[in-house]
């Protein structure tokens, strides 16, 4: 990594927290103002916290650059300075942020027991396991392992889906089940 | 002694109580042990489900696997060259010399006594001193004292976990700032809720340190089995000699010291122990070349410094409701979920429950002696199981978890926000204890600040009148000022 991608990473991380800060301390404007009980009112405390982060985060920017200048690329420019998040999505595969994703988004409609399975097999699969039969048994595995702890035992609440057909199958699970 | 008969027959009153004290014993050595999972993982997962245990069982579980946990997360420290935990760090600096020396077996061995010894001497000290801190805060502490700690305790976990003091800074302001997301102490007035009544309880942090710690976890786990940076080492246990501990008598004297001594300070606690006590050991030594390289005195040090601290840090938990790490704060979560406050008060109205914790605590640390050594050759074994067989069943446990605390989607969401956060902030040298620490003491720090403030009328230097809060605040400013200055004097050396 050059001293420029450096400072690049050491600015990008400085805009963000800065950003960050002014957004909510513009947002601390819009609060009421004195409470009747206390002087400072309920943006008092928030644009304290939010200075502060615009403080270190300035003197962070500061002594990032003077280190890149210094030894030029570093350990901690590589590994930690500022936020190089294109290089390190593409670092982090982007289906092990997807999946979960995608099952959130459908396990209220299809429900806990309709999508569990493939969530299951689909984070095996995007771990690198190829091998169906060991996904087959570990998703069973953990699926069982599961009903039986989280609904058997201790009656947790899970989604039944709203579609109606997966509504079906997570009522006969239930019923079965407890 | 008639308390701790009391604490012992009623953790094993029930055979639900029994099974879940062994259960959090394994369970916390094996999740401190396993690679990518560590003891707050366990505590995390654990947490939304302490709702349907009743109190006692609920709180004696989390003092258990504080025990066996730390002790835990030194094998992977050891075997892995990864702390199960910020407090197994500096045992990693020399434990992974060791087995690259072919002497894992060694090192785990001294882990093992150390570990048990530090949490047993620890939890005589608690037990004697906890009830007579109690008193005294009682009297002694009001607002401005507790806000005196809280603001002492921050400036100090600023240190834990990240790469510079800047970051630890950021870390701690985060949590602080996503503290007052939901409505503010003083007036109960809406403030950061993006007109959606999801936030307007705040970010539960129940899922937050879901994300923070275990799926993100996950996520550092796969980048690095994508990369092909995962290894395995096979590894067999053997205790090192009587005459070898009897040589390193002072190194463990004194980090007990020490573990006691930094347990007790809220922010910090058996992360800091850890440190100074490896600190002091590399100063007292004959031969401190030899530190790095694989030395025990390296692993003894830091292992008994962390468990003394367990005990240590449940003084401030139970005497003053000030949590002083991560798993303290999930402890105190839940202390609240049960509807119970932790504080002097403690004492007098769940006088049983404090005492359960102390007989659990002790009968852990004892256990960890005697059974330490099977439950190593286990957790070898169960080292071997591949990681994209853990991972779905790590996710799986986190979402159920999440969901369940409030029946909320937004809770999951919440969850993989906090996961992609703090992967993001682990990799670029922020630290997601800071983060939790900033988030759980942000809300006890604002509201005592409010009542201090009002107490005072607005006279800041109120603060410097009372002896205590004076101190704690004078202690404060001064830290931040050497670590400022220190930091400043290193960059422009």
């Amino acid at each position: 990594m050059s001293s420029n991608s450096s400072n690049f990473n050491a600015w990008l991380g400085f805009f963000l927290w800065v950003g960050l800060s002014i957004f909510a301390l513009i947002l601390t404007l819009g609060f009421e103002g004195e409470i009747a009980n206390y002087r400072y009112g309920p943006g008092g405390w928030p644009r304290g916290v939010f200075i502060s982060i615009i403080i270190i985060a300035t003197l962070k920017l500061f002594f990032d650059i003077r280190q890149t200048k210094k030894v030029g690329s570093t350990t901690i420019d590589q590994e930690y300075s500022g936020l190089n998040l294109f290089k390190h999505f593409g670092g982090l595969p982007i289906t092990t942020i997807a999946v979960p994703v995608v099952y959130t988004l459908l396990i209220m409609p299809f429900g806990f027991f309709v999508t569990t399975p493939f969530f299951l097999a689909g984070v095996m699969l995007m771990m690198g396991e190829r091998r169906w039969k060991h996904i087959l048994a570990i998703t069973m595995l953990i699926f069982g392992l599961i009903i039986i702890v989280f609904i058997k035992f201790l009656y947790v609440p899970l989604p039944m889906g709203t579609v109606q057909l997966s509504y079906d199958i997570s009522n006969f699970f239930l019923v079965n089940i407890r | 002694m008639e308390n701790f008969y009391t604490g012992i027959e009623l953790l094993f009153s029930t055979p639900m109580s029994v099974m879940l004290f062994f259960a959090a014993l394994v369970g916390g050595a094996l999740f401190g042990a396993l690679p990518g999972i560590s003891l707050l993982t366990l505590g995390a997962i654990i947490l939304p489900f302490t709702v349907h245990m009743q109190a006692t069982d609920a709180i004696m579980f989390y003092s258990v696997i504080y025990c066996s946990g730390v002790y835990g997360g030194a094998i992977t420290a050891i075997l892995f060259n990864i702390p199960g935990s910020p407090e197994n760090a500096p045992t990693a600096f020399d434990g992974y010399q060791m087995t690259l020396n072919g002497q894992a077996g060694r090192a785990i061995g001294a882990a093992v006594i150390c570990s048990s010894l530090g949490g047993i001497v620890s939890a005589i000290i608690m037990m004697m001193a906890t009830p007579t801190i109690a008193d005294w805060a009682i009297s002694a502490f009001n607002s401005q004292e507790v806000f005196a700690l809280i603001f002492f305790g921050l400036t100090v976990a600023v240190s834990v976990g990240a790469k510079t003091i800047w970051s630890g800074w950021l870390s701690v302001l985060l949590g602080l700032g996503i503290a007052t997301i939901g409505t503010d102490p003083a007036g109960g007035i809406e403030r950061f809720h993006f007109e959606t009544y999801y936030l307007l309880a705040g970010i539960h942090f129940i899922p937050l340190i879901l994300g923070l710690f275990a799926v993100a976890e996950v996520f550092e786990q796969s980048r690095k089995i994508s990369r092909g940076e995962n290894q395995k080492i096979s590894a067999n246990m053997k205790l090192p000699s009587l005459i070898e501990f009897w040589r390193l008598k002072f190194v463990v004297a004194r980090s007990l010291l020490i573990g006691l001594f930094a347990g007790v300070l809220p922010g910090i606690g058996a992360t800091l122990a850890s440190f100074l006590s490896y600190n002091e050991a590399v100063r007292w030594s004959k031969h401190p070349e030899n530190f790095g390289k694989g030395t025990l005195e390296g692993v003894v040090a830091p292992e008994t410094a962390n468990n003394a601290a367990t005990g240590a840090a449940m003084i401030p938990l139970l005497a003053l409701g000030l949590p002083g790490g991560a798993l303290t704060a999930m402890m105190l979560g839940v202390f609240q979920i049960h509807g119970l406050e932790p504080g002097p008060l403690i004492f007098i109205t769940n006088s049983d429950l404090v005492w359960v914790v102390f007989a659990a605590m002790f009968l852990a640390n004892v256990c960890i002696f005697f059974v330490g050594y099977i439950e190593t050759k286990t957790v070898v074994h169960l080292l071997r199981i591949p990681f994209q067989f853990l991972a779905p069943a790590i996710l799986m446990l986190a979402t159920i978890g999440a969901y369940s605390v409030r029946n909320l989607i937004m809770d999951v969401w919440i969850m993989f926000a906090a996961a992609i956060l703090g992967f993001f902030l682990k990799r670029h040298g922020f630290s997601a204890a800071g983060v939790v620490l900033g988030l759980v003491l942000g809300n006890l720090g604002e509201s005592s600040f409010v009542k201090s403030m009002q107490l005072m009328q607005y006279d800041w230097l109120g603060f410097f009148e009372r002896p205590i809060a004076g101190t704690l605040i004078f202690a404060a400013l001064a830290t931040v000022f050497i670590s400022f200055y220190k930091a400043i004097k290193q960059e422009f050396k």
